[in-house]
């Protein structure tokens, strides 16, 4: 549902004051105290529904020296060491083609909101959580953190390699095609093998550079190099199929229309969904990752829509919910409370 | 009232590195979880890097990473007295989070069907899902994020004859983190639904969906307008790099009053003050390629001549949203981190020496995250947690001779 609501005007936080007993939990990413400011700090909510669960996420989180600095998800990633972490190692990182943080700090508050609700269901008090859009990101460096605690060793990126677990080859490798690629990889003999006997037997693979793991490991650009010129002779998916099939780990590099049009595992699974929309229609989102035996999740909730227009659901909220009459609702919007 | 999020919460878990890091999620929020290795060790012990470089079963910090704050208990699945003890196991269990591959646990008679109460909350991870034509395929961390569409959209952009590097997939396995994030979303949902229902059930978890629903806005696009990103198109690093070669990025303006900041900013180095002329106030014209070159050209100038995280905190004070590319491992001197707890001590007796590990992604003093203690050493916790099976010394000393545990 999505309403509109100035929380600046007195009406509207008296609004705000009649919604806060029928909820559960109150989000935002505003700027660390913009809520407060409003008068709706975490004790002043609690004050009026003892049960609410409060999870903010600031760009940096509230409390700390950088409370009112800015972010956004490609900042995030640099700060928590993410952006540096992809990347051709002769090159400055690349970083993400998106903005990583954007999706995963979410997963983070769903998983606040979800964690507070079942401890709620044990305790029956509600909490207050200061999460970040970057702190979630130091759990996802891997053991970078760890091994410079260990060793003092700095993170150094190594393209699409291996190092932590050996494998070779292992990279994205050109396809027939304009910027057509395939991602494989072999780490241990029985799928190197397999990928020796699709590629033909060449007898470039016999060569004792390339006669175990370890030494393929130390040769990866002659191997890479090598590994191109036949995989630019093969159609991408064509060749994912003959791979998987021999017992080689392989996967397309696909872009979204490769996603949404040649994925047909995706579609088998139902991970696109339907949803409506009240201006454009029904149309197609991402569904969710599981199968679930009862109560399967779908992208459009309890109340069957996808995402809300502007104010769509004023009167539903206000009316439905707050039990004010059309008029008054009315008189909300004419003096810009809602 | 303090108190973790999932305190008497039991999760047994059956995971390698699919499902691993899910598992630690749900140890930080306070579950007992219990993994459960064969005899000898779960594989993710011989994952790199290893302490001091020596390779073994405890000494890999990639294991230590994905089971911090878990209970281990060995057996063997292959041994009738091994599924006997798991049966038992799961007996006590709110959750089992397992990544055999399909089928592979029915195939022993000890899949979800034969063993889980009702009341048991079930995920079973694995690369593909437990149906579809792709099901029996392999995997790894690169190929998922190749057929996720990560690996499609990051990378350096195109020169005039076309790209001359191949599409990049973040390191450190980046899909399997995607994954866990979700299939700890999907347990605390589970769980919570459990409060009200009574009732577990059965989530068939699919990394490759996982990881297919994690490129922010360019499936949807697709989807909507039939529009495909190309590769290298970040506009936040723009090759802007300080005096020392560390790269910083300078995110745009996007929203209204930030521009004005940035170009005040740019403005204090008089060879720059060209950022003040009209065209770049006015947002359509500052997006045109003419202009663009000279901002960035600007931007690059004004980094050059300071440090990256000078510029850091000399953006953020005016509200500009520019920060430096740190390293992993930079921030755990930093005050604000450290204040909000971000990284904690975690003892390693063995070692006589505690490490760091980043740990905790917010701050609540009423529900904290649990930061420890070091993931379990092979069979660690077989007395305790057999024990309280009810399982005498004697008993287990013989499923030891046997071979079950």
């Amino acid at each position: 549902l999505g309403v509109t609501l100035n929380m600046r005007h007195p009406k509207g936080k008296d609004l705000f004051r009649r919604l806060l007993p029928l909820a559960d939990v109150v989000t935002d990413n505003y700027t660390a105290t913009t809520l407060e400011d409003w008068g709706f700090g975490f004790e002043a909510m609690r004050a009026i529904n003892p049960r609410i669960i409060y999870v903010q996420s600031p760009g940096f989180g509230k409390l700390g020296p950088y409370r009112d600095y800015r972010s956004y998800g490609p900042l995030a990633a640099a700060v928590a060491g993410l952006t540096e972490m992809s990347g051709l190692p002769d090159r400055l990182p690349c970083g993400w083609g998106f903005s990583y943080l954007d999706v995963v700090a979410p997963w983070y508050i769903s998983l606040a909101v979800l964690a507070a609700l079942n401890r709620r269901q044990r305790t029956g008090t509600g909490v207050h959580v200061d999460l970040s859009q970057v702190g979630p990101g130091f759990l996802l460096s891997g053991t970078a953190i760890l091994d410079h605690a260990a060793h003092g060793r700095v993170y150094q990126r190594t393209g699409n390699r291996s190092p932590d677990r050996p494998a070779a080859p292992h990279g994205a490798y050109r396809c027939k095609g304009y910027d057509r690629w395939i991602a494989l990889a072999c780490f241990d003999e029985t799928q190197w093998q397999a990928l020796v006997r699709l590629m033909g037997d060449p007898s470039w693979a016999a060569d004792p550079r390339f006669a175990t793991l370890e030494a393929r490991c130390a040769n990866q650009d002659a191997l890479d190099a090598e590994v191109e010129a036949w995989t630019r002779t093969q159609e991408r998916y064509e060749l994912m199929g003959r791979l998987q099939a021999a017992g080689v780990p392989a996967g397309v590099v696909q872009d979204a229309s490769d996603r949404a049009e040649r994925d047909p595992h995706l579609r088998a699974r139902g991970f696109f969904a339907e949803v409506d929309h009240s201006e454009i229609g029904r149309h197609v989102v991402e569904g969710v990752p599981g199968q679930w035996s009862r109560t399967q999740p779908h992208p459009e909730g309890p109340i069957g829509r996808g995402a809300p227009c502007y104010g769509e659901d004023n009167r539903r909220v206000y009316g439905g919910l707050l039990g004010l009459t059309d008029d008054e609702i009315d008189a909300l919007a004419a003096e810009e409370v809602i | 009232m303090a108190g973790e999020a999932l305190e008497g919460v039991r999760v047994v878990e059956l995971a390698d590195r699919l499902g691993e890091f899910c598992g630690r999620l749900l140890a930080g929020l306070g579950a007992d979880v219990i993994k459960v290795e064969p005899p000898g060790g779960a594989p993710s012990r011989r994952i790199g890097p290893f302490y001091e470089g020596r390779p073994g079963p405890e000494r890999s910090l990639h294991f230590w990473q994905y089971n911090l704050g878990k209970r281990g208990v060995t057996l063997d699945l292959g041994n009738a007295g091994g599924r006997d003890l798991l049966r038992r196991l799961v007996g006590s269990a709110d959750v089992v989070l397992e990544s055999y591959p399909p089928g592979h646990l029915d195939g022993l008679g000890v899949g979800y069907r034969d063993i889980a109460e009702e009341r048991v909350v079930w995920l079973s991870m694995t690369d593909f899902g437990q149906g579809g034509p792709y099901r029996e395929w392999q995997a790894s961390d690169l190929v998922h994020l190749a057929l996720g569409g990560q690996m499609a959209v990051c990378g350096y952009p195109a020169g005039d004859d076309g790209h001359d590097t191949p599409p990049i997939a973040p390191q450190m396995d980046q899909a399997e983190h995607i994954a866990s994030n979700q299939a700890c979303t999907d347990l605390l949902a589970a769980l919570f639904e459990r409060g009200l229902s009574g009732r577990g059930q059965y989530i068939d978890f699919s990394v490759h969906s996982a990881v297919g629903a994690c490129s922010e806005f360019h499936l949807s696009t697709y989807l909507v307008s039939g529009k495909v990103a190309s590769r290298g198109g970040t506009t936040s690093l723009t090759g802007a790099v300080d005096r020392d070669g560390v790269p910083v990025v300078t995110q745009p303006a996007l929203f209204p009053g930030e521009w004005e900041r940035i170009a005040e900013m740019l403005a204090e180095d008089e060879d720059l003050r060209y950022v003040l002329e009209p065209e770049f106030a006015d947002p359509v014209q500052r997006m045109t390629a003419a202009v663009q070159d000279r901002l960035q050209e600007a931007q690059r100038t004004w980094v050059s001549r300071r440090r990256a995280e000078e510029v850091f905190h000399l953006a953020q004070r005016r509200g500009v949203a520019w920060a430096p590319v740190r390293k992993p491992h930079a921030s755990l001197t930093d005050e604000h981190f450290l204040m909000r707890g971000t990284f904690s001590e975690v003892a390693h007796p063995e070692l006589g020496r505690s490490l760091t590990y980043g740990t905790t992604p917010w701050v609540s003093p009423e529900m904290p995250w649990r930061t420890g203690p070091r993931a379990p050493l092979p069979g660690e916790h077989n007395e305790a947690v057999y024990g309280a099976l009810g399982l005498t010394p004697e008993e287990l000393a013989e499923l030891g001779a046997a071979g079950a545990i």
